[in-house]
């Protein structure tokens, strides 16, 4: 069995729960979460026979600064297009966006802990994690950046990924007016999440 | 003092348990967006077949219609089943707003020329809003410009026109599956029989069911009452498809009404399937845009 001599109970007790109270506070400052609800982000396709783009302003986000954890959210309808049909054709014939109304990301700021939170010049970031497009997850990593004005951060990222990596069949005869790779920007500016 | 430490074990556990838990969904502190989903592609086009459909041209768009409607298909193989002999209506249909489209199309049967608009009045929504039907108010005028027939003295402009006024009520009731209902009145200013009556109450019935992403068959019936019609003419009964591909949406059909225009293929089919006296027909739908909406 387990026992240890303390000299005063009530003495030992008191640290413990000093310390507690420390662990608690810091990891309160630690688990600090910034988010948005109206994250930018954009996509085009181009190809010689036609560039296809669309955006979409309500992007969600939330970022814990203790882990690096990193969470988007868009709701596929909301993506707008210049052309009417091709947003119908978007949401009806690729995206299925009735069946799958959300793309989302899942993961993590790797070098979170190499970044300064004060600091306003631009820092390079590592991202990476999962991405679900159409009911279909993918693991991806890119780079993006980060700065902060105001007390707020500021994170922009790219990456290109392939349709038919998200099984998102497109036909013969428009194959020629989408691109392998679409590419997609990402702007997001955080605020400090308080309940 | 084992107490004290089980008890902070534990609440440790806990506590990591709590912070792995939020972690894993971040996005739930957020929580549910308050959006109006409206229903979209309740129909491929802005027409059933003949009728209008909930759906109209976006704003800033032009539909450009080629319809073709050939003549019956019991005129047998002289006359390849009817294709020898082509009824056309051209149309320019403009989307104004997110909930005005108007139009104008010239049809080479009776030297037509039609003007229409269609107004949404209310879309069908889940969401925020929920409601659970779409309901479109639909007008039209024909100036029938062809060659006046019957009495000289009656030739005065306003004896060639008709109206048709419509409600189109309907719902996307799944992913596939839609379906409406067209009351209609048609009024015409002059008829050319005592038999006939100037004023037509009629009740269209329009559906359309996916059979894959970009291929729809659709069908629908007029129902006019025996009573507003003279012996001879028929109801009008069309089943066709819709074939989409990118740019395009084509229709094509089997109907037993010639007209492309509401006060004709409601109130003057001539033809009937009971015999195959019925029409072979497409429309070619091209969506122009001319200009941007504003963003909303």
């Amino acid at each position: 069995m387990f026992y240890i001599i303390v000299p005063n109970k009530h003495y030992f007790m008191k640290n413990l729960f000093i310390i507690l109270f420390c662990i608690a506070g810091l990891s309160t400052i630690h688990a600090q979460k910034y988010f948005t609800r109206d994250g930018f982000v954009h996509f085009y396709s181009e190809t010689p026979m036609e560039t296809i783009e669309a955006d979409n302003n309500k992007l969600n986000c939330v970022l814990d600064l203790a882990t690096g954890n990193i969470q988007l959210a868009a709701l596929v309808k909301v993506f707008h297009f210049d052309r009417a049909l091709m947003e119908e054709h978007f949401n009806e014939n690729y995206m299925e966006s009735s069946k799958y109304p959300k793309a989302s990301f899942k993961g993590q700021i790797t070098n979170i802990a190499n970044i300064d939170f004060e600091e306003t010049e631009k820092q390079p970031v590592q991202i990476q994690g999962t991405l679900t497009i159409h009911g279909v997850q993918n693991a991806i990593s890119t780079q993006g950046s980060l700065w902060i004005v105001d007390g707020k951060i500021h994170a922009v990222t790219a990456f290109d990924i392939a349709p038919e990596d998200y099984g998102i069949k497109i036909p013969g005869v428009v194959r020629d007016k989408i691109a392998k790779n679409i590419h997609i920007d990402i702007k997001l500016v955080l605020q400090p999440f308080e309940k | 003092m084992l107490r004290i430490f089980s008890l902070i074990t534990i609440s440790l556990l806990f506590s990591s348990v709590v912070i792995y838990s939020q972690d894993d969904d971040l996005l739930s502190l957020l929580g549910e967006e308050e959006h109006i989903d409206y229903t979209t592609a309740s129909f491929k086009t802005s027409r059933v077949i003949n009728l209008h459909s909930l759906e109209n041209t976006a704003p800033g768009v032009m539909d450009f219609k080629i319809s073709h409607r050939f003549g019956t298909i019991n005129s047998g193989i002289q006359n390849l089943f009817g294709l020898d002999n082509a009824s056309i209506r051209l149309g320019f249909e403009f989307g104004l707003t997110p909930h005005l489209m108007a139009g104008f199309g010239r049809s080479s049967l009776e030297k037509n020329f039609d003007g229409f608009f269609k107004l949404k009045l209310l879309r069908q929504s889940g969401g925020k809003r929920n409601m659970p039907i779409s309901v479109l108010l639909f007008g039209s005028t024909v100036i029938k410009t062809a060659t006046f027939q019957g009495n000289p003295d009656a030739n005065f402009f306003s004896n060639r026109l008709f109206y048709t006024s419509q409600l189109i009520i309907g719902r996307k009731f799944s992913e596939g599956f839609t379906l409406q209902l067209s009351p209609s009145y048609v009024h015409r200013n002059l008829v050319t029989t005592a038999q006939e009556r100037n004023d037509i109450f009629a009740l269209g019935i329009g559906l359309r069911q996916k059979l894959n992403k970009r291929i729809t068959i659709n069908a629908e019936y007029i129902y006019v009452p025996a009573d507003q019609l003279p012996a001879g003419l028929n109801n009008s009964l069309s089943i066709g498809f819709d074939i989409e591909t990118g740019g395009h949406v084509f229709q094509l059909q089997l109907t037993n009404s010639i007209s492309m225009v509401e006060k004709g293929f409601i109130a003057e089919n001539t033809a009937s399937w009971s015999n195959m006296g019925i029409h072979f027909g497409f429309n070619i739908a091209r969506v122009f845009t001319l200009w941007q909406p504003k963003k909303m």
